[in-house]
């Protein structure tokens, strides 16, 4: 059956999650609230663009628009007065990644100086999100499909689980919160499949995980402990 | 030191030479995160082969014609297996990947199957342990996306697999004769369970029986051999480096340096 319908994978931990962090780490450093409102100023920015490649929600995405129209879009998010908040939120994260596309929402560039501390909280917020239907997860998700809302570019039928998105602000708590998470999940992978780049040639995804490699690099000691193993 | 406490001593040297060479390589070897199944089957299978090389030189009672070939054929099929993928990573690893979870999900399957006719009070350990194996799985794939292949992982025979790595003396005098202990067919059951009977009057039985088979240290030098080959094909094609194991050379002159000296000449067999 999957053949026939030439089926493809996208995966949630290595490629949609990394496209889709930032939207958690701005709700770690501020909250899940702020994340929406700037979802919100990003919609009106591209609302009505005549472009069906981009949702705005992933990080791909800002690597292809230009200087000038990145400009823009910081004049604009400037304007409604949310831009300090999101490069302070985003400082830390973009520190640990200096050469993500996000970075040019600032007018400096990343130091890059790792602060350890924030290092191992992210990489907990990570060991969260790895799994898509953990609340932190689903609300990161939510905030792409808020976008597509604002953008105009999603309608859902009045009945369809989707129809009570705002409901995703109770999950897991509540049944229907889980039914509008699970629809949301399912959005979301529509969104990625419709838009990502392949994997592979993912260069946002590629670099992240790369990076991450050097942040933490594999400790192999453990296979060649042989004094403690031998008391 | 007596001979038992020096060759206990030998054993953890091996033992921390093989980790170590492990280690240099694992850590040399760069990720290619457009592929990163490549990384995580070519170092695995690496570990594998040490594993093996390490299990069994721990135990020299096992260093015999009954048992040490189920190490030796094991690891000889590591080293074909690893040496096929090697020639297409990419596309290899991931089927080597898709296979085994192919087969765990059959398992979880007929684990399914008996938990409804198993008695109530054994279900709860059953769902346990199908709970654990699904998760293992759904960490790399959902279970119902899997496919279960039942036939060979490669959808090769060994033989193939060797031909297309270039091996195929390797299968032929190493891989074949170790097959025959491991699948008891008559070549080996025929030499080391089973002989004519003394008597001309029954000559036409054969006795079963247990072959004396002394533990001899020739096996420690082959499982140095075939873990140099593991070793080498791996720093030739992921590394691309000169080869540039030689654990079989150093056991040996480990050997010499802490028997040889002092007893002037040492046979090939190492009692119990």
């Amino acid at each position: 059956m999957f053949q026939a319908f030439q089926f493809d994978h996208i995966e949630w931990s290595s490629h949609t999650m990394p496209e889709l962090i930032w939207w958690d780490v701005i709700a770690d450093r501020v909250s899940h609230r702020f994340a929406a409102k700037v979802a919100e100023e990003i919609g009106k920015y591209f609302k009505g663009r005549d472009d069906r490649n981009h949702w705005w929600a992933f990080i791909s995405d800002y690597g292809q628009l230009s200087d000038e129209d990145f400009e823009a879009l910081r004049e604009h998010i400037a304007r409604s007065d949310v831009l300090s908040l999101v490069t302070d939120s985003l400082s830390d994260f973009l520190d640990l990644y200096p050469d993500c596309p996000l970075a040019r929402l600032s007018h400096s560039r990343p130091t890059g100086i790792v602060d350890v501390g924030y290092l191992s909280r992210f990489e907990n917020r990570i060991s969260e999100l790895e799994d898509k239907r953990s609340r932190n997860g689903v609300l990161m998700q939510a905030q792409a499909v808020y976008l597509a809302f604002v953008l105009g570019r999603l309608y859902v039928k009045e009945g369809l689980a989707l129809a009570d998105f705002r409901e995703v602000q109770h999950y897991p708590e509540t049944e229907k919160s889980e039914v509008v998470g699970a629809s949301i999940c399912a959005a979301v992978n529509m969104l990625a499949g419709s838009s990502l780049p392949k994997y592979e040639d993912d260069t946002w995804a590629q670099y992240s995980w790369r990076r991450s490699l050097d942040l933490r690099p594999l400790d192999f000691r453990q296979l060649a402990k042989d004094d403690e193993r031998r008391k | 030191m007596s001979d038992e406490s020096r060759f206990e001593d030998l054993v953890w040297v091996i033992d921390a030479k093989i980790r170590q060479e492990l280690r240099l390589r694992c850590e040399a070897y760069t990720p290619d995160f457009r592929m990163p199944e490549v990384f995580n089957v070519l170092t695995a299978l690496l570990a594998r082969q040490a594993t093996l090389a390490i299990e069994l030189a721990f135990a020299p009672q096992l260093w015999n014609g009954h048992s040490a070939p189920l190490f030796l054929r094991a690891m000889t099929d590591v080293h074909i297996t690893l040496s096929w993928i090697l020639l297409d990573p990419k596309a290899r690893a991931r089927q080597y990947i898709q296979h085994g979870l192919g087969q765990a999900v059959l398992e979880l399957e007929h684990r399914k199957k008996k938990l409804e006719s198993a008695e109530e009070d054994a279900k709860e350990e059953m769902m346990q342990i199908i709970r654990a194996n699904e998760s293992w799985i759904n960490t790399q794939m959902w279970s119902f996306l899997v496919e279960v292949n039942v036939g060979a992982w490669s959808g090769k025979t060994t033989r193939e697999m060797a031909e297309e790595s270039g091996i195929l003396d390797f299968y032929n005098y190493v891989y074949t004769p170790f097959s025959q202990c491991a699948h008891s067919t008559w070549y080996h059951v025929g030499r080391y369970n089973s002989g004519a009977s003394e008597s001309s009057l029954t000559r036409q039985l054969w006795m079963p029986r247990i072959v004396e088979s002394p533990s001899d240290v020739w096996n420690l030098n082959l499982i140095a051999k075939y873990l140099d080959k593991t070793f080498n094909i791996f720093d030739e094609k992921a590394l691309g480096c000169a080869p540039s194991s030689r654990i079989r050379d150093w056991i040996s002159d480990e050997i010499e340096a802490r028997f040889d000296s002092e007893n002037g000449k040492q046979g090939s067999s190492v009692s119990d």
